[in-house]
């Protein structure tokens, strides 16, 4: 049978959705679906940038630049960001189905449908960071759907910090999707399903960590 | 279906811990960041602190007595309204005891000679008091500096100025009397009975006195001034000789002065009552009051107090005694601040911020001291049409921190 992505009819209910992605032999509307995720990605992250969530660093030349020069600026970034959404899409859809895919060989189409649902699960999340910059002063990592806050009493280092607050209760969601997908659909052992997509999780975050503590490192070496 | 409830407890418990973690965050443990959705920057301002209040344009009531002793009145040479020069004749009076009017006349003229030589003097002695020039010309870079020093003394001469001025109105009058004096005696030698009174002063008779009340003549003077009143609050902030602008109402013309006489005690005293202490603007020298009469209304501006050229900021970025400075390294800082002068919605910064830097608008709870802050993308304040002006702008590295923030 054919099955036709719909990332909102997938939830209701999802162990329907699984079923009818495991019996299909042939998966429609992929390319359109995942066009549309990535405008989404930029709708969110442009609207992010507009706001000024992310723009921390480049504010030190303010007041030096004056209104004008300070927007314009401002407006690079967005620029900035929506390359950066793109990516991000990409990233998220194509390369963990790859991986996947060399690991379960589950067909990758149907490993697109998976991470289609968790881009939107991710992008969903980034929503919610929204209100929680503009209202309440909480950055990322200080999500309080993250372990970031109590990573922060309880250290000091900032990439711990980096690490756990990537640990939201959106990424749990996603571990618990992906496993369950992966070992539905596939004769690997659940063990080690569950054990490959906490590692894959846990690099991804060590890698968002990094990536955090050391950007304003890099980018500001760079124009040194 | 159990696992997914457990998920949600997992997630609501979560969310609580943080929630009160965030909650009772004392030591800024949690990262925090500020949104400030609007600022401004410290400018550099003239302050000027006014005092508005409605005034009306009067001239003074200058008296002409008759002193019945000397004769018994005969009639009056002008009526109410006919304006008169200096020395024309007002009334006649028949004297009664020739030798006694005389003797009066004379003793009248002395002591206006001797009062004469006395205001001339201490004319003499004003004109020639020199203005010390200010002795330190120090080298600053703006010119702006050079100049400051030389206003005071500009200021001094004027003062000098104004008060020679007065002195010599002052003068002109005694030498007007003295006149009249001279030509009463003249008269009184030539006809022996009738003595003629001649006016002192050049204006408009407002009043004669049918009656013989005195002052019979009252005449009202050119020079007009603005006259007002102030309430108590207001009467505590002035001073003599404080600037003061005049805009005519109907003709919207301004005239500038300065602050003459200032009443040290109210129209009526009682604890029950308002005080009102009025006041008197003298007009500048060089004031063009041509087509202006008494009884136009005006506006009177008093400025109380003036600082030139010094940092300003809205009144409304003001958060108590501090502000919320957007400082060069990112972060908000809550500098508290001294203000001076505060008018117009903006107050002086005396201390604690320079002309160009940024303050944030105040926003209930979101601004935190020592953190990083983010501002919204204001559109508007970008020129579409000359976007080449920002080069200065480092777009690389905009761009970049778009790409790699995460």
């Amino acid at each position: 049978m054919t099955y036709k992505v719909n990332i909102i009819r997938f939830f209701f209910p999802v162990a329907d959705s699984l079923l009818r992605v495991k019996k299909a032999e042939t998966i429609k509307g992929l390319w359109r679906t995942s066009l549309l995720l990535i405008l989404f990605s930029i709708g969110v992250y442009f609207g992010m940038a507009v706001l000024g969530i992310g723009t921390g660093p480049i504010n030190d030349d303010a007041a030096a630049l004056g209104f004008l020069g300070y927007e314009a600026g401002k407006l690079w970034f967005a620029i900035g960001r929506i390359g950066f959404a793109i990516l991000f899409g990409l990233f998220i859809l194509f390369v963990p189905s790859l991986i996947f895919y060399f690991i379960t060989k589950i067909h990758y189409r149907k490993l697109l449908v998976m991470q289609q649902v968790v881009l939107a699960v991710m992008l969903i999340e980034r929503l919610v960071w929204i209100p929680l910059a503009t209202h309440a002063g909480l950055d990322w990592f200080a999500s309080p759907f993250s372990f970031g806050i109590i990573a922060m009493y309880v250290t000091d280092i900032p990439w711990v910090t980096f690490f756990f607050g990537s640990a939201s209760v959106f990424q749990l969601w996603i571990i618990w999707f992906q496993a369950t997908f992966l070992s539905y659909l596939s004769a690997v052992k659940r063990g080690w399903i569950w054990t490959i997509v906490i590692v894959i999780h846990l690099i991804y975050w060590a890698g968002t960590a990094t990536l955090t503590s050391f950007d304003q490192h890099l980018i500001g070496g760079w124009f040194a | 279906m159990r696992r997914r409830q457990w998920f949600i407890a997992f997630a609501g418990i979560l969310l609580g811990v943080n929630g009160l973690l965030i909650f009772l965050d004392d030591e800024g443990e949690v990262a925090r960041l500020s949104y400030v959705q609007d600022w401004s920057v410290i400018a550099e301002k003239d302050m000027t602190k006014t005092i508005d209040t409605p005034g009306v344009l009067t001239a003074n009531q200058l008296p002409v007595y008759f002193d019945k002793t000397r004769g018994s009145f005969q009639k009056f040479l002008v009526e109410e309204g006919t304006t008169v020069r200096v020395g024309e004749p007002l009334y006649t009076y028949n004297v009664d005891n020739y030798a006694e009017t005389k003797t009066d006349l004379e003793q009248k003229k002395r002591q206006l000679t001797d009062e004469i030589r006395a205001v001339e003097e201490a004319a003499t002695s004003l004109s020639a008091h020199r203005i010390p020039e200010e002795g330190t010309n120090a080298v600053f870079e703006g010119e702006s500096s050079n100049l400051e020093l030389k206003d005071r003394s500009v200021e001094t001469n004027y003062l000098k100025e104004r008060d020679l001025a007065g002195i010599e109105m002052e003068l002109a009058q005694k030498r007007a009397q003295l006149e009249s004096i001279q030509m009463q005696l003249s008269e009184l030698e030539t006809d022996g009975e009738t003595v003629t009174v001649a006016s002192p002063y050049a204006g408009s008779v407002t009043e004669l006195s049918e009656s013989l009340d005195n002052p019979v003549v009252t005449i009202r003077g050119t020079e007009l001034y603005a006259q007002g009143k102030l309430t108590e609050a207001e009467r505590m902030e002035v001073e003599k000789d404080m600037p003061a602008e005049v805009t005519i109402r109907e003709s919207d013309t301004v005239i500038n002065g300065a602050l003459g006489a200032l009443a040290d005690n109210p129209e009526t005293l009682h604890v029950d009552r308002e005080s009102t202490y009025s006041f008197q603007v003298t007009f500048d020298e060089q004031a063009d009051t041509e087509d202006l009469l008494p009884g136009y209304h005006a506006d009177v501006a008093i400025t109380t107090a003036k600082s030139v050229d010094v940092p300003a900021v809205k009144t409304e970025l003001m958060n108590g005694s501090s502000l919320w400075k957007m400082t060069s390294d990112g972060t908000l800082k809550k500098q508290t601040v001294k203000t001076g002068v505060v008018a117009n919605g903006y107050a002086e910064l005396t201390k604690g911020a320079e002309p160009g830097e940024w303050a944030a608008a105040n926003a209930r709870e979101q601004l935190r001291d020592g953190t990083v802050f983010i501002t919204p993308l204001k559109l508007h304040d970008i020129e579409w049409k000359q976007l080449g002006k920002y080069d200065n702008v480092n777009w690389k590295r905009c761009i970049l921190t778009g790409l790699l923030a995460r």
